[in-house]
């Protein structure tokens, strides 16, 4: 067993701070101007636009979902460190697998 | 028909859109990088043991895996910007040539240059003696001549525009094979935690659709209404399809349209990301044309598929500026530039900025060359 502390209202505070630069990645995603008019290059423009968009949306829920994992395995740690560790090596496993 | 001196294309939206991808969609997702290195960091200090040195590795492998999400959008806006440039600059251009037109007798009515006529209703003999009829012949050939020369002009441009969105965007292309990391992560991330998540960004209230439905299909209708105007502008104008074919040796211009087409079948339905199915082959089809490989049996392979049309074989330079073009600039009166400063100008300075100073160069050297077409003028 290792010796585990967590400070729970200050990992908040500190999420407290990624999620509105989240919101802004949304934000600006929300406000995705309409398709321009590129000639005869349109469709390339298009799809490369729509590609940095999804790829930033999937980034913003990426942030999300690792702040919401992380909020949960802090409110269940209450004296299992291992088990909650398990949690994030085995989501690391699967992010790099 | 006469020549349309038209171009397809809206440089404010286009500029507009980079805009929106660099700085502002780029911009908000550096700041979250960084914030989140920030955390990685804080976080040290406030969960330690086994559970938070796990986080900290996962929140680390999660910034790298989007890594690519980040930097893709000014790499997009630079090609754009570059792209909205060419098109003023044709522009000016086609104003100039309208102008010569002009001189040289031909009528230009509504953007367009007509086609040139005469009241003759016989050709009279060349070497005949000097008549009203024969001086009207000669100057009917004049105009003609000067008609597809400027027609010639004008189909260089757009073969030239053709080639160089096929080797910008197709690179664009390809380098959407980056963005699947972000997807792998996120799929890891989701996998077994699917009702946190689900609720995290359920009550996410900046968070919007993700739906690009709309748009795509926006897109696909401009393209169409541009290809359509291209295939019109070519039909009946041998000496601009000519000059158009003789810019596009490489069949870059084939190769981008099969690229087009590929991607048209994918608009309108499904997602880019993450790249399964047809984006595959979009994906790898861009990869191959970025390298050069428009003459490989793929490509080739595409382009009967649409046209029928076969891709000319010749290998020669492409038809950009030599670099040591732009690279005079950069050292001044040095003309023994190196390789090492022609690459470090590529890499440092943006490609919209790069390609106005090559506009630049081109028209003074268009300038001082006595035979140029612009000093031609009465």
């Amino acid at each position: 067993m290792t010796d585990i502390a967590v400070n729970p209202e200050n990992m908040e505070a500190i999420f407290g701070r990624v999620l509105p630069e989240v919101d802004r990645i949304d934000t600006a995603l929300g406000a995705i101007p309409t398709a321009p008019d590129g000639g005869i290059a349109s469709e390339l423009i298009g799809f490369t636009m729509a590609a940095a968009a999804e790829a930033g949306g999937l980034a913003a829920d990426s942030y999300r979902a690792l702040i919401a994992i992380a909020r949960d395995v802090i409110a269940d740690l209450s004296d299992n460190d291992s088990a909650a560790a398990e949690e994030f090596w085995t989501l690391q496993n699967q992010i790099e697998d | 028909m006469g020549l349309p001196l038209t171009i397809a294309g809206d440089t404010a939206g286009i500029r507009n859109a980079a805009e929106w991808l660099d700085p502002d969609l780029r911009n908000a997702l550096v700041d979250a990088d960084l914030e989140l290195s920030y955390m990685v960091g804080e976080a040290s200090y406030q969960w330690t043991g086994e559970s938070g040195t796990a986080f900290g590795s996962a929140s680390q492998a999660i910034r790298r895996g989007n890594f690519a999400a980040r930097d893709y959008p000014a790499n997009v806006a630079e090609v754009m910007r570059a792209y909205a440039g060419r098109l003023e600059r044709g522009a000016d251009d086609f104003e100039g040539y309208a102008s010569w037109a002009v001189r040289k007798g031909l009528t230009v009515w509504s953007n367009v240059i007509q086609y040139p006529t005469t009241w003759l209703s016989f050709c009279p003999e060349p070497d005949g003696e000097d008549s009203p009829e024969l001086r009207e012949w000669n100057k009917y050939q004049e105009k003609v001549q000067a008609y597809n020369e400027v027609s010639a002009k004008v189909g260089s441009w757009w073969g030239e525009l053709e080639v160089w969105i096929a080797e910008q965007f197709s690179q664009l292309v390809a380098d959407i094979e980056t963005l699947q990391e972000g997807n792998a992560v996120y799929e890891g991330l989701v996998k077994g935690n699917e009702e946190v998540v689900g609720l995290a960004l359920e009550y996410a209230d900046a968070r919007h659709a993700r739906d690009l439905a709309t748009f795509r299909q926006q897109v696909s209708s401009l393209q169409q209404k541009a290809d359509l105007f291209q295939t019109q502008l070519r039909s009946g104008n041998p000496a601009l399809k000519a000059a158009a074919e003789l810019a596009d040796p490489r069949g870059m211009r084939q190769a981008a349209r099969a690229l087009n087409e590929m991607i048209e079948g994918v608009s309108r339905a499904g997602k880019i990301i993450p790249v399964i199915g047809t984006v595959i082959d979009i994906v790898a089809t861009g990869a191959e044309i970025a390298n050069g490989g428009s003459e490989s049996s793929a490509i080739v392979g595409l382009v009967g598929g649409i046209g029928g049309a076969g891709i000319g074989v010749a290998i020669v330079a492409g038809v950009a500026l030599p670099p040591v073009g732009v690279a005079i600039v950069v050292a001044g009166a040095s003309w023994a530039v190196g390789e090492a400063a022609t690459m470090a100008w590529e890499a440092w300075v943006p490609l919209d900025t790069r390609e106005s100073i090559d506009a630049g160069i081109e028209d003074f050297l268009d300038f001082i060359n006595p035979v140029s077409w612009f000093v031609d003028a009465p």
